[in-house]
């Protein structure tokens, strides 16, 4: 078995198995010929890389990692009361029912009943109620 | 409830029928997702984001390709984009101006220790694998890592990938070959 024989058969695997004669006389060639047992020799190192990566398992919470943020996404979704609230047609009928309230109290504010205006006269105003004879004594007289 | 029913159930806001199939698909999702970062925790986050993105864009999967073939190209193209943003960062292109050689740096494993089942890679060694597998051009580390670290056969990766069975084959040669040879440099002559 030549080099390129070698390294074709060494690259090849594990998707083409070789023959048992054929392992044997790579067996024989790698022996001998270092370039190609330094290209299987890195071959494994990368077969066992890969073995070792796959002996790492996935959270065993994953399921409940990934529904929690769906929930979470779904919490912040069109259809979700949060959003709902921010929706232009309900914040139309909120903005109406504020300026409603706000025109109700306004108008409210500035109503100011009518007050008795007249002028009382002069003379009547320093009127001194106390040195005024009581009416009960001017009946008796 | 099988896997179109719970699907069906979904699209029609049973939220909760999409824990089974997050479920059965969270070993695919976070292998191949290992495949690319080599990171448990980011791989972890990464297989979240890939459910999250799934459940998202469910009402865009036409049934063409089977669940997990669709399920698939998302963790693929959510590691790759993971990937080239860890790539660009600057601390990144940074370590690699100052990133010292180590060429012929390794001892050449012995004929009894040559065996994935008997032998133990260091830190350093894992390092150097992962280095070179880095290094692979895009397509040919999609094709590595749905080969070997998913077991795939070519058919269902030339169905994700969407290539013919031929460029699947010869991008997981080439992949094997540049990893092989860059790897063997490392070895002390």
């Amino acid at each position: 078995m030549n080099c390129t024989e070698c390294q074709t058969k060494i690259t090849s695997y594990p998707e083409e198995k070789p023959s048992p004669e054929t392992l044997q006389s790579m067996k024989t060639h790698l022996q001998s010929c270092k370039n190609c047992r330094a290209l299987y020799a890195a071959s494994v190192w990368v077969d066992t890389f890969v073995t070792e990566e796959k002996r790492i398992k996935v959270n065993p919470f994953m399921t409940t990692r990934v529904m929690a943020q769906i929930e979470k996404q779904t919490a912040l979704s069109p259809n979700s009361g949060l959003v709902r609230l921010l929706n232009p047609q309900v914040l139309l009928v909120a903005a109406s029912i504020v300026l409603a309230l706000f025109l109700g109290v306004s108008a409210g504010s500035f109503y100011q009943p009518a007050t008795f205006t007249e002028q009382v006269p002069e003379e009547f105003q320093y009127l001194n109620d106390a040195g005024m004879e009581s009416l009960t004594y001017l009946i008796n007289e | 409830m099988n896997e179109n029913e719970l699907i069906t159930s979904v699209l029609n806001g049973n939220t909760n029928a999409f824990g089974p199939l997050v479920t059965r698909y969270q070993e695919l999702v976070f292998n191949t997702c290992m495949g690319f970062v080599h990171n448990a925790d980011e791989a972890n986050d990464l297989t979240q984001d890939v459910f999250i993105r799934a459940f998202e864009k469910l009402s865009q999967f036409n049934h063409q390709a089977s669940f997990s073939t669709w399920l698939y190209r998302i963790a693929i193209n959510t590691s790759l984009n993971a990937v080239r943003s860890k790539k660009s960062q600057l601390f990144q292109r940074m370590g690699s101006w100052f990133e010292t050689e180590n060429k012929a740096g390794f001892e050449m494993p012995s004929d009894q220790n040559l065996t994935p089942e008997s032998l133990m890679l260091t830190t350093e060694q894992s390092a150097l694998v992962q280095k070179e597998l880095d290094k692979l051009s895009e397509k040919q580390r999609v094709a590595f890592v749905l080969s070997r670290c998913e077991n795939l056969p070519q058919k269902e990766i030339a169905s994700i990938m969407q290539i013919s069975e031929g460029a699947v084959e010869s991008l997981i040669k080439r992949a094997k070959t540049n990893l092989a040879k860059n790897i063997s440099s490392y070895f002390k002559k």
